[in-house]
């Protein structure tokens, strides 16, 4: 195979193939996936149960942890912490046990507010291992003064300085375990670069089409319709992708307010009248001529829509728009680069490829008709 | 009456993470790429079939 004229059919079979198979089997780091219960009155002897998600330590039994802690080679649950937002202040367990079972921490706390100054607040939960490292579910419960709980000293400990943030962990291979994405963190590989994949052909596409208009060579009409087709078929495949992974994640198929969905229903409109547009003339230069207008035309309002649109508005659910952050402030870590860059780069060689193929077919047919 | 709001959580979150697991999410978006390119393929495929078809 010559490796000059087929290199990106390389890059889409090694890269694709590194970024499904890691994608897939590496794991999550431990997270809090749930607390219970989600609301408290201060008092003594209060209970709080902990679901933690792939944490070695709870898949072995008491005895063991202990056994294992000794040598170091597990990070052990010390204590709970509870933190709140408003005035730096926290509460530490009194005691923690594990269920291995049910993969629960059980915590048991004295909370007294006394006569200090505490409103009623949420608090983040916080699970400190022995090696000083955090597991965080930030605002998971609200905790409120009991009727009794108005004299006294209170309980909490201010913290000023002792700011807890869940630390970077030195590099090791595992995806974060965000709330509410969990597992689903790993489909930031296959559905975001179907967008990125669309664009790039879109882009493409509408070179090939200033091409046209520029020197009228029917050549780079054809590689224009090839690549704006299979740019369509992207967008399809992120339109589905996504609302999969909106039903489980945000709760709805296609969260209407949002308003990267809407630019997106939009833009892809635009497209289908595209197709419908280059179906409704015979004449190949006419075609080639208006359609390249077209397609001209709408690309830079395809990226408003999708791109600069959602970044504008205050609500978005995607990140790097609106409230939400962007990929670069602590959405993508280390590990997740590793394999978000090349899904990135396969999933448009494997779709440029495609383009490719459609682009070989629709020239031999041109050629047939000419004869 | 404070377990039972703790105990209806409890069931409320075991439910909702038998129902959501995450994972499924994953495979359902690989196999919905995975045909749609097939879906694509199949059509490059008949189209091709047609050109040679017309070639003899």
């Amino acid at each position: 195979m010559n490796l000059k004229k087929h290199w990106y059919k390389w890059v889409a079979s090694i890269f694709l193939l590194y970024v499904v198979l890691g994608g897939l089997f590496l794991p999550l780091k431990p997270g809090i996936t749930a607390v219970s219960p989600v609301k408290l009155s201060s008092g003594n002897d209060i209970s709080i149960k902990l679901n933690v998600y792939n944490a070695p330590w709870l898949r072995e039994n008491t005895s063991a942890i202990e056994s294992v802690s000794k040598d170091g080679k597990f990070q052990m649950p010390a204590k709970v912490i509870l933190v709140s937002k408003g005035i730096q202040g926290r509460w530490e367990s009194e005691k923690i046990d594990f269920s291995a079972n049910h993969g629960q921490v059980i915590a048991k706390f004295d909370i007294k507010m006394g006569q200090a100054d505490i409103s009623n607040e949420y608090y983040s939960v916080f699970i400190e291992l022995s090696n000083g490292k955090y597991l965080g579910l930030p605002d998971a419960i609200f905790l409120e003064r009991s009727l009794g709980d108005t004299v006294g000293n209170s309980t909490i400990k201010m913290s000023s300085n002792e700011n807890i943030a869940i630390e970077r962990e030195k590099f090791e291979m595992s995806f974060p375990n965000r709330v509410v994405l969990n597992e689903s963190v790993r489909n930031l590989f296959y559905h975001v670069p179907m967008w990125f994949a669309m664009l790039a052909l879109l882009g493409i596409a509408s070179w090939y089409a200033l091409k046209y208009l520029r020197f009228s060579n029917l050549e780079d009409d054809i590689m224009a319709d090839s690549l704006i087709r299979v740019g369509i078929l992207a967008g399809i495949l992120g339109c589905i992708t996504g609302a999969t992974w909106a039903r489980v994640t945000w709760q709805s198929w296609w969260p209407a307010a949002d308003p990267k969905l809407n630019g997106v229903a939009i833009g892809m409109t635009m497209y289908m009248a595209y197709l419908l547009l280059r179906s409704t003339m015979s004449d190949p230069y006419q075609r080639a001529r208006i359609t390249s207008v077209y397609s001209v035309f709408i690309f830079p309002i395809f990226i408003a829509l999708i791109v600069i649109m959602p970044k504008l508005s205050p609500n978005s659910l995607h990140p790097g728009s609106g409230g939400t952050v962007g990929f670069n402030k602590y959405d993508l870590d280390s590990t997740m680069r590793l394999f978000f860059y090349p899904a990135v780069i396969g999933w448009i060689a494997l779709f440029y490829w495609i383009a490719n193929l459609r682009l070989r077919i629709a020239q031999l047919n041109e050629k047939q008709l000419n004869k | 009456m404070k377990t039972s709001v703790s105990e209806q959580f409890d069931a409320n979150a075991a439910e909702l993470l038998a129902h959501h697991n995450l994972m499924n999410a994953v495979y359902g978006v690989l196999a919905i790429i995975f045909i749609g390119i097939l879906f694509y393929l199949v059509r490059l495929d008949r189209k091709i079939s047609r050109l040679e078809k017309n070639q003899s």
